[in-house]
């Protein structure tokens, strides 16, 4: 039996009385999409919050199976150890390094897998250049993977708005991560990013990566989800396969409101 | 080969075909190693020699002490984004360890000393060590370094106005210890550096090497300056534009997205404030030697704030701006030193009153060039030309490790 590269047991988060997690049980398998889906204020993004390390769950587990570095259980561990040890994410918010050029960002995003230090860097040692040479490599790779490499040279700030999400994700991906954790990426896009997007989420699945996704737009988790954990109120209320979380009375209720499967919807 | 040429300063801005880079900086060597002959006495035996000594040389002097000093606090400021207030800390640091260890080898009484009481005496080496300004300078920045690291503890984890605020704070308790220590500081008479105390280094002379007295206004001590002026500003670029220098990037502008790539932040500005620190100390020394005098009395918060002007005037997180706004800032209060005789009367500007030139200046260039006279730059941390990036994806790429869904697109010119 294969077991779930993520896997959170009981994980709570409070902030003072409010619970804004309570008792959250996720199994993200490898290989997988997994979708975690809800109405607005359900807590999804303090999921992710917990996880990455953003800040400490209030209790409960997070354990990840890494399949070269072994087993933890990174409950409470700073973000950045959680980043080096194979779990990177975007924002719902866009956090890219706006005065820096689109390369410079995923450079950036190359920084847990490379070593050299201030000594080698003030003396220009050979390893340091070698090393220089193989982020700028690695980083327009990264950058042509998600369709940016046209961009190098500008300024973040200055992408497109679904551009933007393309170079977060690029330099998530660049952290070298077994699990990408994606905070509502296809928010502000026309139909057509969307589904470009939609590739581009297959295409890193496909490569490797496992891919544990927050979003609002159905269309697009009903459709590249092998798996769905559905929120409400802080709590999960419903998990399965696409097909089965779509028709659950409970997921309904949730986001149309009691009565509302009556009418049916997308 | 592209290597090799990068391995030199300026090798990054040849590769890259930056010639008014190139140019420019050359230009601006050359011109501060011809000053002296250029003000100096015709007459003289050593025409350069001579020019050591004008005004315009010890001005110039005055403003490679404090660029070094400005760039070491642009480390924190520029590059990290924090608002460091204390930085006089590690002027005042420097400029006294430097005259403690000359007193301590140089003079019989050690440091038990007030000013005057060491003329004409001669003290014992330490470990072979008699006063080399090399080892003084190493030491001054270690001691520095090792305080900003110290600083450091205490304000890891405040950002913004609250850092400000604590190394302000920070910076007037070690500015009253400095007052009252007075056994290692002089206190409020402060310490001088006479005939005896001088540090020393190698200087050819007479047709051959030997170690000689370092003055404020001798050749040995200008090349010095420059010297160390020079290898500041590439020590700053070269950080800049690595690895670290990315690391300090990400602090600034988005410490989440920093902490969410990987970095560990403390760390990262537990490194700038060691570096800065470190030139800091560096610049204290060149400043004790300048001086002649340390007076921990003078070393208050406004020297903080001057150099803080300096780099906000030329554009924080940029050299050549922090290098500017440095000559503009310190020449300007030299300039205000000056008395002025027309038809008889005496015009001067008092010293006090000087500070009132500074901040209307300072307000003229926020108002019209908010981010500094010679603002940062937003190039690329290694520009590299299309050619070598071509070649550069051609080669295996041992960091990437996706895939290639479809190998076709990665195939790009």
């Amino acid at each position: 039996m294969v077991e779930p590269l993520l896997e959170t047991r009981k994980l709570c988060r409070y902030f003072g009385g409010v619970k804004a997690n309570r008792d959250i049980d996720l199994r993200v398998m490898p290989g997988s999409i997994t979708s975690l889906i809800g109405p607005n204020g359900a807590g999804k993004t303090t999921v992710f919050n917990a996880i990455t390390g953003i800040f400490a769950p209030t209790s409960g587990e997070v354990i990840v199976r890494h399949p070269r570095l072994g087993t933890r259980s990174i409950g409470g561990w700073r973000p950045d150890r959680i980043c080096a040890f194979g779990l990177a994410r975007t924002f719902q918010n866009i956090h890219l390094f706006a005065d820096l050029p689109v390369i410079d960002n995923v450079k950036v995003g190359l920084h847990p897998r490379t070593r050299r230090g201030v000594l080698s860097a003030i003396f220009r040692t050979p390893g340091f250049l070698r090393e220089e040479d193989e982020i700028h490599a690695a980083a327009l790779h990264y950058l042509a993977f998600v369709g940016l490499l046209e961009a190098e040279h500008d300024l973040a700030t200055n992408l497109a708005y679904g551009d933007q999400r393309k170079l977060e994700i690029a330099r998530a991906l660049a952290t070298g991560p077994v699990l990408l954790l994606l905070d509502e990426p296809a928010a502000g896009m026309n139909p057509t990013e969307t589904l470009a997007l939609m590739e581009l989420i297959r295409k890193i699945r496909d490569a490797g990566v496992t891919v544990l996704l927050i979003e609002h737009d159905m269309k697009l988790v009903m459709n590249i989800s092998d798996y769905v954990y559905v929120m409400d109120h802080g709590e999960l209320i419903a998990h399965g396969p696409p097909v089965a979380v779509r028709s659950d009375p409970r997921v309904i209720e949730a986001y149309l409101g009691p009565g509302g499967g009556e009418h049916g919807h997308g | 080969m592209r290597h090799l040429l990068r391995f030199f300063p300026l090798g990054d801005a040849i590769a890259a075909g930056r010639w008014g880079v190139v140019l420019s900086s050359v230009a601006v060597v050359a011109l501060l190693l011809a000053l002296p002959w250029l003000t100096g006495d015709p007459a003289a035996p050593s025409r350069w020699l001579s020019g050591c000594e004008s005004r315009v040389v010890n001005v110039t002097l005055f403003v490679v002490v404090y660029a070094v000093l400005a760039l070491g606090l642009n480390i924190v400021v520029g590059y990290t984004g924090l608002l460091d207030l204390g930085y006089v800390t590690f002027l005042a640091t420097g400029a006294i360890v430097t005259f403690d260890l000359l007193l301590l080898v140089r003079t019989p009484e050690g440091l038990a000393l007030r000013v005057g009481e060491n003329a004409g005496l001669t003290g014992q080496p330490v470990f072979g060590f008699d006063g080399s300004i090399f080892v003084i300078m190493l030491i001054a920045g270690t001691i520095c370094a090792l305080i900003g690291l110290l600083r450091g503890i205490p304000t890891l984890k405040l950002t913004g106005d609250y850092y400000a605020i604590v190394t302000l704070g920070i910076a007037e308790i070690v500015f009253l210890v400095y007052l009252n220590e007075s056994a290692f500081t002089g206190g409020a008479f402060g310490m001088k550096l006479d005939f005896a105390a001088r540090p020393t280094l190698p200087w050819f002379e007479d047709g051959q090497w030997r170690w000689v007295k370092l003055y404020h206004d001798t050749g040995a001590f200008y090349l010095l300056a420059l010297a160390v002026l020079g290898l500041t500003v590439v020590l700053s670029d070269r950080l800049d534009r690595s690895r670290i220098g990315r690391a300090w990037a990400a602090i600034r502008l988005d410490e989440t997205a920093a902490r969410a790539c990987g970095i560990d932040v403390s760390r990262y500005k537990m490194i700038a404030f060691a570096v800065s620190g470190f030139l800091g100390g560096v610049g204290g020394a060149l400043y004790a030697i300048w001086a002649g005098t340390v007076a921990a009395k003078s070393l208050d918060i406004w020297q903080s704030i001057l150099i803080l002007c300096a780099v906000v005037l030329g554009g924080m997180g940029s050299i050549r701006g922090v290098l500017l706004g440095s000559a503009m800032l310190f020449s300007l209060r030299e300039l205000l030193r000056e008395t002025i005789s027309v038809g008889g009367l005496e015009l001067r500007v008092p010293p006090e009153a000087s500070f009132l030139v500074y901040g209307l200046l300072l307000i003229f260039v926020m108002r019209f060039r908010p981010k500094g006279l010679f603002p940062r730059g937003s190039g690329e941390s290694v520009p590299v030309s299309v050619r070598e990036e071509k070649e550069l994806l051609a080669a295996p790429a041992h960091l990437y490790t996706l895939a290639p869904a479809e190998p076709t697109e990665t195939g790009h010119g």
